[in-house]
């Protein structure tokens, strides 16, 4: 999903970067604040891990490939503000080392990926627990993940009808089209995301306690904290 | 930080690391051909998107050995740590900032007392 140089057009390209600088001022200046000393370790990790999976291109509809975005998976254990700092090294670094994503797409690539991809699911994610007092977790993580992936997919592909004549498809076909192959990946990021979370769960509820996403869920957080988080605390 | 924790976290990353470079491996022997739909509108339109800026390895490949699959791991394996890296001293840098912030006036004065 990653934009190349010479698909947008230069309004789209302006816009797209206005609106990631706004995001990209808040989230470097809010992660220093709710992320805690002891998630970098994790945030570290989860860059590499994503960046890596990244390169794992799976065959989804007529020939066409697609690779897991892990937007939702920073955000839940991240939180938004850790979540869109981590993507947006992954981005900058795939544009500069590898010329995946252009250098003035690199705002559209954010917008989709690191804003759309991160804060969204966090919305969905945080919404759902809250209504079912913590329950379905699983549930939760594939539903964020998979609406996260398909509304990224959606945002790249209004850009780039947005970007005509440069972009010739408008649209009506780009929205589609893209919308329709993601959402195929969007169901593996789903299964992905909710096992990711639900392994960490059980495993390392104390980290998972740490989580700015998991302690805006009180009934959630108390679910984490119950589970033997205080036993390594 | 205890002894105990401090382990517990090396355990942690080096389980993720391992899993980090599972996925290299995987990705550049089994699923390494990309097509993405945007790759095949484009294709259908004669646009080809070409960076501004010329990339050192572009493709995920190192240029002359495009076809050494050893090559593209360790390329692969290398910027994986990379990342890791730079995410750690990133988050330090923006974590860190948070021990900086002045201490509230009144515990200032109490210390000048």
């Amino acid at each position: 999903m990653h934009i190349p140089d010479g698909f947008l057009s230069p309004a789209v390209i302006v816009v797209t970067f206005v609106i990631a600088f706004v995001f990209w001022a808040v989230s470097f200046r809010k992660v220093g604040k709710t992320l805690d000393e002891r998630m970098v370790p994790m945030m570290a990790l989860l860059t590499a891990l994503f960046f890596a999976a990244m390169m794992m291109n799976y065959p989804i509809i007529g020939g066409t490939t697609a690779h897991l975005l892990g937007g939702a998976s920073l955000g839940i254990i991240l939180g938004p503000y850790g979540g869109l700092v981590s993507y947006t090294i992954i981005l900058v670094l795939q544009a500069l080392l590898f010329g995946d994503g252009g250098i003035t797409a690199l705002g559209a690539n954010a917008l989709n990926m690191g804003i759309i991809g991160v804060f969204v699911p966090v919305l969905i994610f945080a919404s759902l627990l809250k209504l079912t007092k913590g329950r379905h977790v699983f549930m939760a993580c594939f539903v964020a993940a998979f609406l996260g992936d398909v509304l990224a997919a959606a945002a790249a592909g209004l850009e780039l009808g947005l970007s005509a004549p440069i972009f010739q498809y408008g649209i009506s076909v780009a929205v589609p089209a893209m919308l329709i192959h993601h959402s195929v990946i969007g169901v593996i990021e789903g299964v992905v995301t909710g096992i990711l979370v639900t392994a960490v769960m059980k495993s390392r509820p104390d980290i998972l306690a740490l989580s700015p996403t998991i302690k805006s869920i009180p009934p959630l957080l108390s679910k984490v904290v119950g589970s033997g988080v205080n036993k390594r605390l | 930080m205890s002894e105990k924790k401090e382990r517990d976290v090396k355990r942690l990353v080096a389980i993720g690391l391992a899993a980090s470079i599972l996925f290299v491996v995987v990705g550049t022997l089994f699923l390494s051909y990309a097509m993405e739909t945007l790759d095949v509108m484009a294709e259908e339109l004669g646009i080809f998107g070409e960076n501004f800026l010329a990339s050192p390895f572009p493709e995920y490949v190192i240029l002359g050995y495009e076809d050494n699959v050893a090559a593209s791991i360790a390329l692969g394996v290398a910027s994986t740590f990379l990342l890791f890296a730079v995410a750690w001293g990133v988050g330090k840098i923006l974590v860190g900032r948070k021990a900086q912030t002045p201490a509230p006036a009144n515990a200032q004065q109490a210390d000048q007392k």
